[in-house]
């Protein structure tokens, strides 16, 4: 059997503020396996962009790591200096940003925004092997050579995406982090952008962890989802899993929420909101943070956390209900849980 | 049948600066029309440059048309007196895209609440401001503790969202232009906001206007739809057939691009245009879907297509269909006289 390529263990990341401590992340735990393709959903301000940035080291302050350890291929990220971090970046790592409209260097051309990154990992090679790379990059993310030489306000919002999935797999990394890659895109665009970044990670065999809030866009990249809520891993699974049989109620409730074009007439039910609203980080309800808006509230979900237990092989839920089904399960009497 | 608020056949061009000739035709003869007694929701559907704000833009009178009129109770905008302004300003409000543009930083957002129950004179005392603003907040989802007396930089954009819509609601017009007013708001929310919407109309006879590039809750909210490319109309009607069976080789393709919650739909690998050829139709004499069209013929660049009006109650821009007959947009574009909007 081989070997995760990624393990993120009991990852936890706070803020210190004005108002107070803020637990962004809070005991996330996740592995992915070679070229799996893994999609962190939840709302903002559920800790999914700062779980993306904590893997690649690029908490500041007033943010730091509280504990956890993240092992990319058997390295412990979180032991590196600073500078070994910063090779790791983009040679094992790579990021591909939100809104490449503001990542790109407005004042560099292209080429010089790609070789930048391989000169700073030491990639010693003649000008116009360089820039052969150039092309060959620009050309698997189905870019002309001529883009090389034109500055980023010459591009169209797809372009510059692509631009910056060339970065990203300029020196072949073992993990992709895309956070949110297509939401400033129109969604013919987005299909064919996301088209290549699948094609190349594939290519590369690397692994790829998303971020994002779309749903659908997850339904139809990854292979596997874990939903965030409050800073938590409430549900992992994969996609089938959370859209079929989704086993949280937060996640039923997401899916139950997600507007869809199937016909008016003809179908069961119609989307429905979540009620109440997302809690604030500095006040976090004790216990399970959807209990004040969970249909299925029980005595003890103010009271206990519940914690992440693996329900199938594979698929792992945070979440009172489902405890008491194991146990069910274990005491086989059939005393039904109470909901 | 009387229109409250109408486009008459109205084109925006801007040019390119003071130095350039490049001339941007960002609407081009458009009608619209939203009616007095039959409240409705129509969506406005189109990619980004497809027009959709600006026609907004205009029917808010933020913008004037290069050509056309844009009427209110049948009277151009630029002609409306001063009492009939106010009462304009009142019975048409608007929710922008961009939550954090509206705002004035240097306010609470409790101004831009207490702003218009001051102008229009909605309460007679405070405590009755406060009362209906908390109420107002509570219905979009709001804790009035958590928002008001903050500035606009301390709340999310899906919460500065929430309060314009709060501020919509508080007025209670009779048309409201949503533009883009669920893309900066947290997913388990969007349904609930939609939802509001819904009510608005149902409940309280209010026309929307709903302007999005995204077809799944355009699909959800409205009962007609108008879809826009490059400034003009691809096809409108009935929101039902529009999208089941979308006409349009855009429409077509639109859906065919949306990234659906299901599993058993395969998306990645079937994109069959690739890479887009380096051509702008949109200044060519022809149909400016031709570049990216898989049915485009040789009699597609010579004119623009007309309206066909394929069935009662829609009507789709492509030599497709010319054996229908042809229709023009304005007759179009109000709602069909034996047709009863239900939602």
């Amino acid at each position: 059997m081989t070997d995760p390529v990624l393990t993120v263990k009991d990852l936890r990341v706070s803020f210190q503020t004005q108002r107070g401590l803020v637990r962004a992340v809070d005991g996330v735990s996740f592995t992915l396996m070679p070229s799996e393709r893994f999609g962190l959903v939840g709302e903002s301000g559920s800790g999914k962009s700062t779980t993306a940035l904590s893997l690649l080291g690029l908490i500041k302050p007033p943010g730091r790591i509280d504990g956890g350890e993240v092992h990319l291929d058997g390295r412990d990220l979180f032991s590196l200096s600073y500078d070994q971090m910063r090779r790791a970046r983009l040679a094992d790592l790579a990021l591909i940003p939100q809104g490449a409209m503001n990542s790109l260097n407005p004042v560099a051309t292209v080429k010089n925004q790609i070789i930048d990154g391989l000169k700073d990992h030491d990639v010693k090679s003649p000008k116009d092997e360089l820039d052969e790379r150039v092309t060959f990059l620009l050309g698997k993310v189905g870019l002309e050579p001529s883009v090389a030489d034109m500055y980023p306000h010459e591009l169209s919002g797809g372009m510059k995406q692509r631009v910056t999935i060339a970065i990203s797999i300029s020196m072949n990394p073992k993990l992709i982090i895309a956070d949110e890659p297509t939401s400033a895109l129109d969604v013919v665009t987005q299909m064919q952008v996301m088209e290549t970044l699948v094609e190349l990670q594939e290519e590369i065999g690397a692994a790829l962890v998303m971020i994002g809030h779309d749903m659908g866009l997850m339904a139809q990249v990854v292979d596997r989802i874990g939903v965030m809520y409050a800073g938590k891993l409430v549900e992992v699974g994969t996609v089938r899993d959370i859209l079929e049989t989704p086993f949280h109620p937060y996640t039923k409730m997401l899916v139950g929420s997600l507007p869809s074009l199937e016909s008016k007439k003809t179908r069961v039910t119609r989307p429905q909101g979540i009620p109440g609203i997302t809690p604030s980080l500095y006040d976090l309800p004790t216990g399970c943070a959807f209990y004040p808006r969970c249909p299925k509230v029980m005595k003890q979900c103010s009271e206990i956390t519940p914690s992440m237990i693996e329900i199938e092989v594979g698929r792992t839920t945070a979440c009172h209900l489902h405890e008491g089904a194991i146990e069910k399960i274990e005491r086989q009497d059939g005393i039904p849980t109470q909901a | 049948m009387e229109s409250l608020l109408k486009l008459d056949n109205v084109t925006k061009v801007f040019s390119g600066g003071l130095f350039s000739r490049k001339k941007n035709v960002a609407v081009e003869n458009i009608s619209l029309s939203i009616e007095r007694d039959r409240p409705s929701i129509t969506a406005l559907v189109g990619e980004s440059g497809s027009g959709k704000t600006t026609i907004a833009r205009l029917l808010l009178g933020l913008t004037s048309p290069t050509e056309g009129q844009v009427q209110y109770n049948d009277k151009d905008l630029n002609t409306l007196s001063r009492k009939e302004q106010k009462e304009f300003k009142r019975d048409v409000q608007v929710i922008f895209q961009d939550p954090f543009e509206v705002y004035n930083p240097f306010y609470k957002v409790d101004h831009a609440l207490n702003l218009p129950i001051r102008r229009f004179g909605l309460t007679n005392s405070k405590e009755e401001s406060r009362d209906l603003l908390e109420k107002t907040l509570r219905n979009v989802g709001l804790r009035p503790e958590d928002t008001l007396g903050r500035y606009p930089h301390q709340l999310s954009g899906g919460q500065r969202q929430r309060i314009m819509v709060a501020r919509a609601l508080l007025i209670q017009p009779k048309i409201i232009i949503a533009d883009e007013p669920v893309s900066m708001i947290d997913a388990s929310l969007r349904a609930t906001v939609l939802e509001n919407l819904r009510e608005l109309n149902r409940d309280f006879g209010i026309s929307i206007l709903y302007i999005t590039h995204d077809l799944t809750t355009a699909y959800e909210v409205s009962d007609r739809i108008m879809v826009l490319y490059k400034g003009s109309v691809a096809e409108l009607g009935d929101v039902e057939p529009v999208i089941q069976e979308p006409e349009h080789p855009y429409t077509q393709l639109l859906i065919r691009s949306i990234p659906m919650a299901d599993p058993n739909q395969k998306w990645i690998g079937s994109s069959s245009s690739g890479e887009l050829p380096y051509f702008d139709a949109s200044t060519s004499e022809g149909c400016k879907f031709i570049d990216r069209c898989p049915h485009a013929t040789a009699n597609c660049l010579n004119a623009r297509p007309p309206l066909y009006k394929t069935a009662d109650d829609r009507a789709t821009s492509c030599y497709l269909y010319k054996e229908s007959p042809i229709v023009g947009l304005p007759e179009m574009s109000r709602l069909p006289e034996n047709n009863p909007v239900t939602s």
